[in-house]
């Protein structure tokens, strides 16, 4: 009756709610007596009874889990005649009566709930009573078994004949017999106090018609507009929104590391409107068209992408989504939907795991097809610059060519050229990484203080007006693959001078330890913010720059490329930024064979 | 030095041609493996410079096919290729090439392999 509830009004009964645990044969009133609590069973049968004055009684009706105990209270007679006992154990959840009156007298759902289960009640009573009068011992014992396992989670009451007897008000004898009978005929199990319905169509067959006009008057009078409401999913989602968020979140927490820096608010930001969405596309039976315009989940894919999540992250957040739903929609209805919904839930995640798999081997092939065409569009390149660069090389060493003018055409040219095999060589170092084959790393005596002397000296030519400054210390002689390490030196100087901020000078500092060299790379000027320094290594990333130029020849693979190198010399690249302390990039270099 | 240029992207052949020519050098270019083998036996060049991603014969083939003719048996035999796969180098060596260089050629490179050759040929 409680989750039959709109959720405001549950809410204001639930923080004095006390779950009791209730014995069998418990008196929860006896008549006439002071009413202080109104009981809602969980799973337990409360059995009302009418007594006489020489102490015999007879049952007049059950209370289960679609009602309460202490009508009375509510319908203003404070108290009763008749007696309530436990009739199965179990819990109930108590709430205290000046509650239960006050909020019966704002005159809303829970009043609405109140009066039809009284109605209800008064059938069930009226009903007994032409059944006792009318129909036989065995019907009545058929009748008294559905009713109550109508109201138990399970098929098995812990009852003695006695027991069933009293409620029955009719002799003990009477119900053994009956209940010999139908126990002969498999439908029921009767043993040591407790009976098992082990056939409930047939027992449904055998009982006299009173059951079915109890059952269908609750059932009419129960299924309230407030009860459905509860039930549909739609309205489920909107309720429990809080709940859902939080489980999402935590699954999206353990998407690490794409997910590691990511903040809490940045998920709920976009779960909030996209569950919104699907609820009210469910109410309305209906998707939506949103071919014009984004919607939460278009912002949502697209910030992801961003985050680094690959496609397959982002595939197991909204089945991470659905099974949270289903998981706390389940725990709030009826156990007869379980059966349907598990099933259900197990469907959803065999398909689920298809899925995955094939996105992720379609994504595979995806890359793949990609790379290996950048791999081909690069190498086909490279035959026609070289007719560029190299008819340049013949100009200006020809002595063809008299005018100062000419020659700087030339010499653009040249540069022009070298830029574009920059570009290309990275983007075949990234097809290589890409395509398994890796950056290959050929050793040989070397000093790397020489190779940063080396980069920072074609630094100055191309940007001569910023200031680097360089420090060397340590032993810095070792076998390292030297035209790699300028690569990844040049990059990560090119990477300060583009993010740095142009009055700041770039540093580029080497240190040669026992165990291993390391080089830092250091520019000042705003940190880079944590979320972009989580994926600044991936490659194809632009990190945005100060001002809003992009920086052209950069295809955002050089950081990439840099600790690919880095990791073929079995080193690590790692970087931090701060607003105080600038953006610093260390290689860790270890020495082989030294 | 007589040196021979193979490569089936004219331009790139053409271009190297001249700025070999421009160093004082005495150049040929040929644009596919037939033209190749039949411009060394014409005229045995000291060095031949040539592309690994041919049509039809490709790189390797025309250089197993120079080796075995006399007037290409003593010539500095110099690959070259855009992206090397893996295991180019050694494709090359078998396939009877001194060296595998990688473009677009830098002059430097070039001249520094050449200087190898010249002791022998003068």
């Amino acid at each position: 009756m409680l989750a039959a509830l709109p959720r405001a009004d549950y809410e204001r009964l639930s923080g004095s709610l006390e779950l009791v645990p209730l014995p069998l044969g418990r008196a929860v009133y006896e008549a006439g007596g002071q009413l202080d609590y109104v009981y809602f069973p969980t799973d337990c049968i409360v059995s009302l009874l009418s007594v006489t004055q020489d102490g015999s009684s007879a049952e007049i009706a059950i209370a289960g889990n679609e009602g309460l105990v202490g009508i009375a209270l509510f319908m203003g007679g404070e108290t009763t005649s008749s007696r309530a006992v436990v009739q199965n154990a179990g819990y109930a959840y108590r709430a205290p009566a000046a509650l239960i009156k006050q909020e019966f007298n704002r005159g809303g759902a829970l009043q609405l709930l109140l009066l039809r289960y009284t109605q209800a009640l008064i059938t069930q009573m009226s009903q007994t009573a032409v059944c006792n009068r009318h129909h036989s011992l065995e019907q009545q014992l058929c009748r008294w078994l559905l009713l109550s396992v109508d109201r138990l989670p399970s098929n098995r009451l812990e009852m003695t004949e006695e027991l069933i007897a009293n409620m029955l008000g009719v002799p003990g004898e009477g119900v053994a017999a009956a209940a010999a009978t139908l126990q002969a005929d498999g439908l029921i199990q009767y043993n040591r106090g407790a009976i098992t319905v082990l056939d409930r169509p047939r027992l449904e067959q055998r009982v006299c018609e009173c059951y079915a006009v109890v059952k269908r008057e609750f059932d009419r009078l129960l299924h309230l507009p407030g009860r459905s409401e509860a039930l549909q999913l739609s309205g489920f989602i909107d309720q429990h929104m809080d709940e859902i968020v939080a489980e999402w979140e935590a699954f999206a927490h353990t998407l690490l590391p794409a997910a590691a820096t990511m903040t809490s608010l940045a998920l709920r930001d976009h779960a909030r409107p996209i569950l919104q969405a699907i609820a009210k596309e469910i109410q309305s039976d209906k998707v939506q068209d949103k071919s014009t315009g984004g919607t939460a989940a278009t912002t949502h894919g697209a910030l992801r992408h961003l985050s680094g999540f690959n496609l397959l992250q982002l595939g197991s957040e909204y089945r991470a989504l659905r099974a949270s739903v289903i998981k706390l929609w389940r725990s709030h209805l009826a156990k007869e939907h379980h059966g349907a919904l598990d099933d259900l839930a197990r469907f959803n995640e065999s398909v689920d795991q298809a899925l995955a798999e094939s996105i992720a081997s379609y994504a595979d092939e995806l890359a793949r097809s990609r790379d290996t065409f950048l791999a081909i569009l690069g190498h086909d390149l490279r035959s026609p610059l070289a007719a560029v660069s190299m008819s340049g090389h013949y100009l200006s060493n020809a002595g063809l060519l008299g005018g100062k003018q000419e020659l700087q055409a030339v010499a653009r040219i040249q540069r022009g050229a070298a830029k574009m095999d920059a570009m290309i060589r990275d983007l075949l170092e990234y097809t290589k990484t890409r395509l398994g084959r890796g950056i290959p790393v050929v050793r040989a005596a070397c000093n790397i203080g020489r190779i940063c002397e080396g980069v920072v000296e074609e630094m100055r030519s191309g940007h001569p007006g910023r200031v680097f400054r360089l420090g060397i210390s340590g032993e810095l002689d070792g076998l390292f693959d030297s035209a790699r390490l300028e690569q990844v030196f040049g990059n990560l100087l090119n990477n300060a001078v583009q993010h740095g901020a142009e009055d700041s000078p770039v540093i580029l500092e080497a240190h040669g330890a026992p165990d291993a060299i390391s080089v830092q790379v250091t520019n000042y000027g705003p940190a880079i913010p944590a979320d972009a320094l989580q994926v600044i290594f991936n490659p194809l990333v632009q990190v945005p720059t100060t001002g809003d130029e992009r920086n052209s020849g950069s295809l955002g693979l050089g950081l990439f490329i840099a600790r690919n190198i880095v990791q073929g010399h079995g080193g690590t690249l790692e970087v931090e930024s701060s607003d105080a302390g600038g953006t610093v990039f260390t290689a860790r270099l270890p020495r082989r064979g030294a | 030095m007589r040196i021979l240029v193979v490569d089936d992207n004219r331009d790139t052949a053409d271009a190297l041609a001249w700025l070999l020519q421009s160093i004082g050098h005495e150049t040929r270019a040929a644009y596919d493996g037939p033209a190749a083998l039949l411009a060394v036996e014409r005229q045995p060049p000291d060095v031949i410079i040539q592309d690994l991603g041919m049509p039809q014969m490709t790189g390797y083939e025309i250089a197993r096919r120079m080796r075995k003719l006399s007037a290409a048996r003593d010539a500095l035999l110099v690959a070259v290729t855009g992206n090397p796969p893996p295991d180019a180098l050694r494709a090359a060596k078998a396939a009877g090439f001194d060296h595998l260089l990688v473009k677009p050629l830098g002059l430097p490179a070039l001249e520094n392999l050449l200087a190898q050759r010249a002791p022998k040929s003068s």
